[in-house]
């Protein structure tokens, strides 16, 4: 019987098989994506004016991240034929002579090499495991304190850290576990690791403000200098949150657990841990204090906390591959490096060309011809901000908005250190949000392991709803840099006398 | 087959190291010109001649152009593929290899002006700045560094072409390289 029905051939689907079909939709994919980088190519060469071209160079690149061609080249190709089509070829020339050496021959921008330097060199140290155990010891008494401590701990350490996926790997792995165990509901524990980061992209030291203050043309010590407040306030409106959460709903915060670590952990141990964590704030707080007083460039507070770091890595992993641990740290910063150098070429020349089409006045213009005050420009951008997040990493959404904006800034009086600040938060929130959100994406590979997800069936859908509740929060913060934007300025005017 | 794999392997690692260890090194000594400058100009009033001049023109251009190169070996250009992961391997191979030859050309052409340029920096013999110090050779890494690219983006356009592409997206692999190095550092501690 089972072989007759084996042998008995399938019964005809009705239409074209499912792989045909969905190979059909995926060459129509294909072939709308390079039809409209064809089109765009075409339609620049056409006798537009200047802003039109300006704006086929932008759907043009849009379509070519998309398609994956890296962001770095994504904006060289439309920016040299934007150029070509306005000005013919020797501004092409000069600007692919001139450009990638300009770019990468800059002091200000040196502060890039150190800092992921130094939170490679601490990540490969075990730093992250031992701010982890700190935390828990000092806050695992508070209600959600598991929760609360994780995202202390998150946000000293992506202060630190250059890898956020790493820094997310590892609290998610570490943290989730822990959480669950205590009998916290599973939202709970992945929205504490999602917002974890959060504050860590403006507490010094940043990468994401020193990339921005190379676009915007800003000094980098106060660009890193406004970043400090508003990244302790969202720390600490996080922290308010999961406490208030904890204390509204004992059940998702597994109350019970929470008494039995406040009994099991002395005094003694919470000192103890506080011995492996000392390079955290010492780093920290040499940057700072350097930067603020005055005492040494951004640069230079870079460079002294990387070799501090390499001197924490060589010791605490004296007997356990240190130079081995160095190697990796390097190697990995020389590609970062290259990649982040190669993508800021790529927004000189996109500049460039968004300067000559007059689409950035263009864009100024319009919002001044719609009355937008200070505050609804920003209400607008912060709505523009969440969509782009939707589909866009942090980076890219960061390089490609701030040179179209720059002239609208200036005109509307809003201060470019400020802005720094509200676009990094505002990137930082497009790395948790669907549908292209990369961390949503690793915490929830993490979870699907049955060691972290401890039985319980973790779905997508779930990491996503636990960002959703925590975006609200986001949101808040958002409003309160808006409407008082002293949060970010007060500290580099106080700096800058 | 295997001893060709394993010279295959050599090379790659040869390259690798022609790529990375300069640029270590030169991070190395840029961390320690610039702290040792920074403490002697604040605590002895004995600053380094030209740190800023050598940081800004030497140290930069070499951890910035080999980094390129690291980079596009590594795989570490950002890039997002929202359209792309819709895309099925046939379709993707074609995208890929596609862009890649694109990006050859582009990276040929700025390879080639580069060259233009860093021959006029040496006819003039340019210097840091206003200071006496040379700083007419980093030119050269701009074409030397874009015309590996060069062929870097040609080999991954026939890799693409030859053997399609990795079925998994960004984030996927993004992952798979934390996870890997994970796996490797435990390993080597349970190995101790």
């Amino acid at each position: 019987m089972t072989a007759e029905v084996a042998e008995r051939p399938a019964p005809a689907p009705e239409g074209p098989p499912p792989s045909m079909v969905r190979g059909a939709r995926s060459w129509s994919i294909f072939s709308v994506g390079l039809g409209i980088v064809a089109a765009c190519t075409i339609g620049m060469f056409l006798p537009l004016i200047p802003e039109a071209i300006g704006l086929l160079g932008c759907v043009m690149m849009l379509a070519l991240i998309f398609l994956r061609m890296p962001v770095a080249l994504a904006m060289i190709i439309p920016s040299l034929l934007g150029l070509y089509a306005l000005r013919g070829t020797l501004l092409v020339e000069s600007t692919m002579a001139t450009m990638p050496y300009a770019e990468t021959a800059t002091w200000s921008l040196s502060v890039i090499p150190m800092f992921i330097l130094m939170g490679l060199l601490l990540w490969k140290a075990g730093l992250t495991d031992s701010i982890y155990a700190a935390a828990q010891r000092w806050l695992g008494w508070v209600p959600g304190g598991l929760a609360v401590g994780t995202n202390l701990a998150g946000a000293g350490l992506a202060s630190v850290s250059g890898s956020s996926v790493g820094m997310t790997y590892t609290l998610a792995r570490i943290g989730i576990p822990e959480m669950l165990k205590a009998g916290y509901d599973k939202r709970m524990a992945i929205g504490a690791v999602i917002v974890a980061g959060l504050p860590g992209q403006l507490i010094p030291p940043s990468i994401m403000l020193v990339i921005y203050a190379g676009i915007a043309e800003v000094p980098v010590g106060p660009q890193l200098m406004a970043g400090v407040v508003p990244g302790v306030l969202v720390a600490v409106m996080f922290t308010i949150m999961i406490v208030a959460m904890a204390m509204a709903r004992p059940s998702w915060s597994g109350a019970s657990a929470r008494l039995a670590v406040h009994s099991e952990t002395t005094w003694a141990d919470r000192f103890r841990s506080l011995i492996s964590i000392w390079p955290l704030p010492l780093l920290v707080g040499l940057i700072i204090w350097g930067t603020l007083s005055g005492t040494f460039t951004a640069t230079e507070s870079g460079a002294s906390a990387a070799l501090l770091s390499l001197l924490v890595t060589l010791w605490w992993r004296r007997k356990n591959g240190p130079f081995r641990a160095v190697a990796d740290a390097a190697v990995a910063t020389v590609s970062s490096v290259g990649a982040i150098f190669f993508m800021l070429i790529g927004v000189e020349m996109l500049s460039r060309m968004m300067v000559l089409t007059g689409i950035t006045t263009g864009f100024s213009e319009w919002v001044e011809s719609m009355n937008l005050n200070r505050i609804s420009f920003l209400l607008m951008m912060l709505v523009v901000y969440l969509v782009l997040g939707t589909f866009l990493e942090p980076l890219p959404m960061l390089v490609l908005t701030v040179p179209i904006l720059i002239p609208t800034l200036e005109n509307l009086d809003i201060s470019l250190l400020w802005f720094g600040v509200f676009a990094v938060f505002m990137g930082e929130l497009a790395v948790v949000s669907p549908p292209v959100g990369i961390l949503s994406f690793i915490i929830y590979s993490i979870v699907k392991d049955p060691e972290v997800n401890g039985g319980q069936r973790i779905t997508l859908g779930d990491v996503f709803v636990a960002a959703a509740w925590f975006l609200p929060m986001a949101l808040v913060i958002s409003l309160l840099l808006i409407f008082f934007p002293e949060i970010a300025t007060t500290l580099p005017d106080f700096t800058s006398g | 087959m295997s001893s060709t794999h394993a010279s295959k392997s050599r090379w790659s690692v040869a390259a690798d190291l022609a790529i990375e260890v300069p640029a270590v090194v030169v991070t190395f000594v840029m961390m320690v010109h610039v702290t040792l400058n920074a403490v002697l100009r604040k605590y002895f009033g004995n600053p380094i001649d030209y740190t800023l001049e050598i940081t800004q023109y030497w140290y930069m251009p070499v951890i910035a152009f080999l980094g390129f190169m690291a980079a596009q070996r590594r795989g570490q250009h950002i890039a997002a593929d929202l359209i792309f992961q819709m895309l099925p391997t046939a379709t993707r191979r074609f995208v890929l290899g596609l862009f890649w030859i694109v990006a050859a050309a582009v990276v040929a052409g700025l390879a080639r002006y580069g060259w233009n340029e860093a021959e006029f920096a040496r006819e003039i013999g340019k210097h840091a700045g206003i200071t006496p110090v040379p700083a007419w050779q980093p030119y050269y890494l701009a074409p030397l560094a874009f015309g590996v690219m060069t062929i870097q983006f040609l080999y991954a356009a026939y890799h693409v072409f030859r053997h399609g592409v990795a079925d998994e997206s960004l984030e996927e692999a993004e992952l798979n390289e934390v996870l890997h190095e994970e796996t490797s550092h435990d390993s080597k501690e349970s190995v101790r």
